[in-house]
């Protein structure tokens, strides 16, 4: 590989893509107009708005209970104001008030907005009566859910405290009394809190789903046109047959994608930068608040745009990939959306209340930068170092997987012309016989699991030992079944259910503990990072007990039945499907796709780990019996475990509260890899012949 | 020289069958010779064609083109390779000098080089009006001509045209021709494909008949004349197809 034929090739794709006018625009013109738009837009709305609720008509309810020459200066003072629409009671004879609380029929007409406050001024107390001077508590309801309404609390509050003075000041003639001995403080609040609040807004919560989402579309808009682009052009060959490799091609057009969001990403952040600063130069004109800069800092900015850059390699492998992967633009296109969708929504959890960044967050990809901006923007000193390291690390290594995977579908020559095939919908006609073809077997997995989420949950909520049976045989297991039997495929050899070797069975059954141990270990990991809610927990050990059957019931509901339809959907079905990508993609997909049937995002990842065990299973022993087992196994030591030696001596030294002592999860690591290695060894993988992969 | 021995391409369908595109095929090209490999559409050509460019890796067999293996030393042929196809394959934003010294780069020849071959193309192809606008607001015969400067500027030995005229005006399929023949006068080895006899018939010296992937005959005019008792290519070309038909194979793969 040569860096000079990397730079040859970066350098023209920047010159093609420059000479290209909607590239410029959306990376470069966009942004420069984008923001002060925004800016200009949201402080007038903002603005307008405000003005038009101080503004607003105001019907205050009135409860004068009191009736008297005090009350009558309270209720002089309301009227006065001059957006105040005072209505007094309806039926004196009747007080819609009791006991401090509202009649029902008012409660609902302050919901409704018809009143926007409703005040009562209580008859005062019998015995009260005797002193000179009266006190009265003056209640005052609003609806703080309505903005008018809450203005109106706060401008009756006002008055109110307006009155109040001048009602002292009649009580003590002036000549007795220095208003200093009051009031010995005056406090004048002035506030910018809309502004303030605006502007951290502003950056803090749509600065991270801004830049994602522009570095995203910017990115889109280039990588479609790089690969998929020169193929719709006819010049993918020409550079393909050239002296560059692949390897080079792939770099040169990865740095022009890198290149470009970043050019996006500066103008973006400078563009923002240098609006937010003109919108505070103008509120302090305005306003005459001292507004410096200080509340948008510069340094942040600096950090952002630093943190952009492992996303921006991520993005740029990704889109990459699909554009290599697509025959032309329109479809490339088309894969791009569900990916700017899933980057969009990930960038708006940022901007729902109470989210801060976590440990558990700083492991999701995208999210945990979108998190981390939030937090630089608004409230750097509390960033934890460790955060920063996994969130950066973790996008790092990604951008490592997707650049080695853009590597790879630039080298299969099945991805690259990838032409069209006879597609329809009536696999039951011409093929009848290709049931496992990739598409179908994802509709077909989506299906289920759609089954599964609002069929399963309901049979499992009537009768949790019941439903989880009907579960498997009628979801998971019967549909699979039946796909096969209809399209005439002979179950038996397809799906492998033939007997494995005696040395396979013995090292299942060796490693079923090792192996059920460290899933449990992995739950406890998962548990560190993602804390598990404890109602949850209690879910989950009160599902493995279920005390109204017996035991052999329970390995029943919970062992066998899982065991054997999970398995043969998908080591049976699924696995078959994906195979023709060679051993290992269907032993991931399957697995990946078993983490998903758990419908439960705390046991995705143990879960999958699990389903590739399994499947590394099948693989190696060429028969579907050996995962069966091994599922069924597995839940079985989970129920034994439960019933048996929790609590019991033996138990009482290996189970602490949460999981197993310490030691038992390297040494279980230890025990496993040892029993896999010979396993290994000892189960070649059975017929290398199918596994040519799919070309065409 | 290009030397192709027993070359096989299979392409797996999804709905499972195997289509054995091109299928053990051997032939040879001499230094200072156009060999002509002639087939209907889907017979194999463009498969062969990219294989020997590198682009496909073949399922068995292999070639060499100046003593480079195209499956162990992919880099080496295409160095030594010029590819010439029927669509253009331009970058429409750029300007045709840009194109051709893009390609120069790529091939390691020197921007002195570049700009003098760059002169004399002009000058051979008469295209030293266009050779500064994009191409995008080019003919197609001037993107032909672009085509054949790129094609040819690192001077390479070996010289592939996949269906080079396909779709051209016949000025333009003149001046194509006459390329292929001043590639033979330069003493390179030229292979190129078509499914038009006439082309076969006036250009090569030899002639590869390929039918669903196989070698049908090979050898010159004279010899396939001979050995079928026809004079009509057309004629040879059927003979042929027939005589396999007779033999009784069974053809694997389907119609395309």
């Amino acid at each position: 590989m040569s860096i000079r034929k990397i730079g040859i090739i970066y350098r023209k794709e920047l010159l093609d893509l420059l000479r290209d006018r909607r590239t410029v625009i959306t990376s470069i013109v966009l942004p420069i107009l984008l923001y002060p738009l925004i800016m200009i837009g949201f402080s007038s709305m903002l603005m307008r708005q405000e003005s038009k609720l101080a503004a607003g008509r105001m019907r205050i309810y009135l409860v004068d209970e009191a009736n008297n020459a005090d009350s009558h200066l309270l209720r002089d003072s309301l009227a006065a104001m001059p957006n105040f629409e005072l209505h007094p009671l309806e039926r004196p004879d009747r007080l819609p008030y009791h006991d401090g609380r509202l009649d029902l029929s008012l409660r609902q007409r302050l919901d409704e907005e018809f009143y926007q406050a409703v005040v009562v001024i209580p008859a005062l107390p019998a015995d009260s009566l005797e002193g000179r001077y009266p006190r009265y508590t003056v209640q005052v309801f609003y609806n703080s859910a309505d903005e008018l309404s809450s203005m109106a609390g706060d401008q009756v509050e006002e008055v109110l405290l307006n009155a109040e003075a001048s009602l002292v000041s009649k009580r003590l003639p002036p000549e007795d009394v220095e208003a200093g001995i009051l009031e010995a403080v005056l406090l004048q609040r002035h506030t910018v809190a809309t502004q303030k609040a605006m502007l951290g807004f502003l950056i803090g919560r749509l600065l991270p789903y801004f830049l994602i989402l522009l570095t995203i579309s910017s990115g889109a808009v280039i990588s479609s046109d790089l690969v998929a682009g020169e193929k719709e052009r006819g010049t993918l060959e020409t550079l393909l047959v050239s002296a560059a490799s692949r390897n080079e091609i792939v770099l040169g057009k990865f740095f022009t994608v890198i290149t470009f969001s970043l050019i996006s990403v500066l103008m973006n952040i400078f563009s923002m930068f240098f609006s937010i600063r003109h919108m505070a130069s103008q509120i302090s004109s305005q306003q005459g608040v001292p507004f410096t800069l200080d509340q948008v800092p510069l340094l942040s900015f600096g950090l952002v745009l630093l943190t952009m850059i492992p996303l921006v390699m991520f993005f740029a492998g990704l889109l990459l990939s699909i554009s290599a992967y697509s025959r032309n633009m329109r479809e490339a296109n088309t894969y791009l959306s569900p990916l700017m969708i899933v980057a969009m929504m990930m960038s708006l959890l940022t901007m729902l209340p109470g989210m801060q960044m976590n440990l558990g967050f700083a492991f999701v990809p995208i999210l945990n930068i979108a998190m981390l901006f939030k937090e630089i923007m608004l409230n750097p000193a509390a960033l934890n170092p460790l955060w920063v390291i996994i969130t950066i690390g973790s996008t790092l290594l990604l951008d490592v997987l997707v650049l080695a995977l853009t590597v790879k579908l630039f080298n299969s020559e099945s991805v690259l012309f990838r032409v069209e095939e006879e597609k329809s919908l009536k696999f039951w006609g011409r093929h009848r016989r290709n049931i496992f073809s990739t598409g179908l077997a994802f509709a077909f997995f989506f299906g289920v699991l759609l089954l599964l989420f609002y069929l399963g949950g309901r049979w499992q909520a009537t009768n949790l030992a019941r439903g989880l049976v009907q579960t498997q045989f009628f979801i998971i297991l019967l549909p699979a079944y039946l796909l096969m039997r209809i399209a005439k495929v002979n179950i038996k050899q397809e799906l492998r259910f033939r007997l494995p070797s005696p040395s396979g069975v013995v090292s299942v059954m060796l490693m079923v503990v090792p192996a059920y141990i460290l899933s449990v270990g992995m739950m406890q990991l998962i548990d560190l990072v993602w804390p598990m809610p404890p109602e949850y927990i209690d879910m989950i050990q009160r599902a493995v007990r279920m005390d109204s059957l017996s035991l052999w019931g329970v390995l029943l509901v919970l062992a066998v039945a899982p065991g054997f339809c999970e398995e043969f959907f998908l080591r049976g079905y699924i696995y078959r499907a994906f195979r023709k990508y060679g051993p290992w993609p269907a032993i991931v997909i399957s697995g990946a796709l078993f983490g998903a049937l758990h419908l439960d995002l705390f046991r995705l990842l143990p879960a999958t780990l699990m389903g590739i065990y399994f499947g590394y299973l099948l693989w190696r022993t060429g028969s579907i019996w050996a995962p069966i087992l091994a599922h069924i196994l597995h839940n079985a030591t989970a129920v034994l475990l439960d019933r048996f030696v929790v609590g019991s001596p033996l138990g009482n030294a290996l189970i602490h509260d949460d999981g197993f002592a310490w030691w038992v999860y390297p040494a279980s690591a230890v025990l496993l890899a040892g029993l896999l290695i010979s396993f290994r060894r000892l189960n070649p993988p059975p017929d290398n012949q199918t596994d040519i992969l799919e070309e065409v | 020289m290009i030397e192709v021995k027993g070359l096989t391409k299979t392409f797996r369908r999804k709905s499972g069958e195997n289509l054995v595109a091109v299928d053990n095929l051997s032939f040879q090209v001499n230094k200072g010779e156009i060999v002509s490999l002639l087939g209907v559409n889907g017979a194999g050509k463009t498969t062969t064609m990219r294989m020997l460019s590198t682009v496909l890796r073949p399922t068995s067999g292999t070639a060499t083109l100046e003593g480079c293996d195209i499956r162990t030393q992919p880099g080496e042929v295409r160095r030594r390779l010029g590819f010439l196809s029927g669509d253009t394959g331009l970058y429409p934003r750029l300007k045709a000098r840009e194109v051709i010294t893009y390609f120069g780069r790529l091939y390691d020849v020197p921007d002195a080089t570049i700009a003098r071959r760059i002169t004399e193309l002009a000058e051979f192809l008469d295209m030293g009006e266009f050779l500064d606008r994009k191409v995008d607001f080019l003919s197609t015969g001037m993107k032909q001509k672009v085509s054949i400067a790129r094609s040819i500027i690192h001077d390479p030995p070996v010289m592939i045209f996949d269906e080079p005229t396909a779709g051209l005006d016949i000025l333009t399929a003149a001046n194509i021709v006459g390329f292929i023949r001043k590639c033979r006068e330069e003493g390179k080895c030229v292979v190129f494909s078509t499914h038009i006899m006439r082309e076969a018939e006036r250009i090569a010296d030899r002639i590869v008949v390929i039918h669903r992937g196989r070698l049908l005959a090979e050898g010159t005019l004279e010899a396939l004349r001979d050995d079928t008792g026809m004079t009509d290519l057309d004629d040879i070309f059927i003979e042929f197809v027939n005589r396999m038909k007779d033999e009784g194979e069974k053809v694997v793969g389907d119609e395309y």
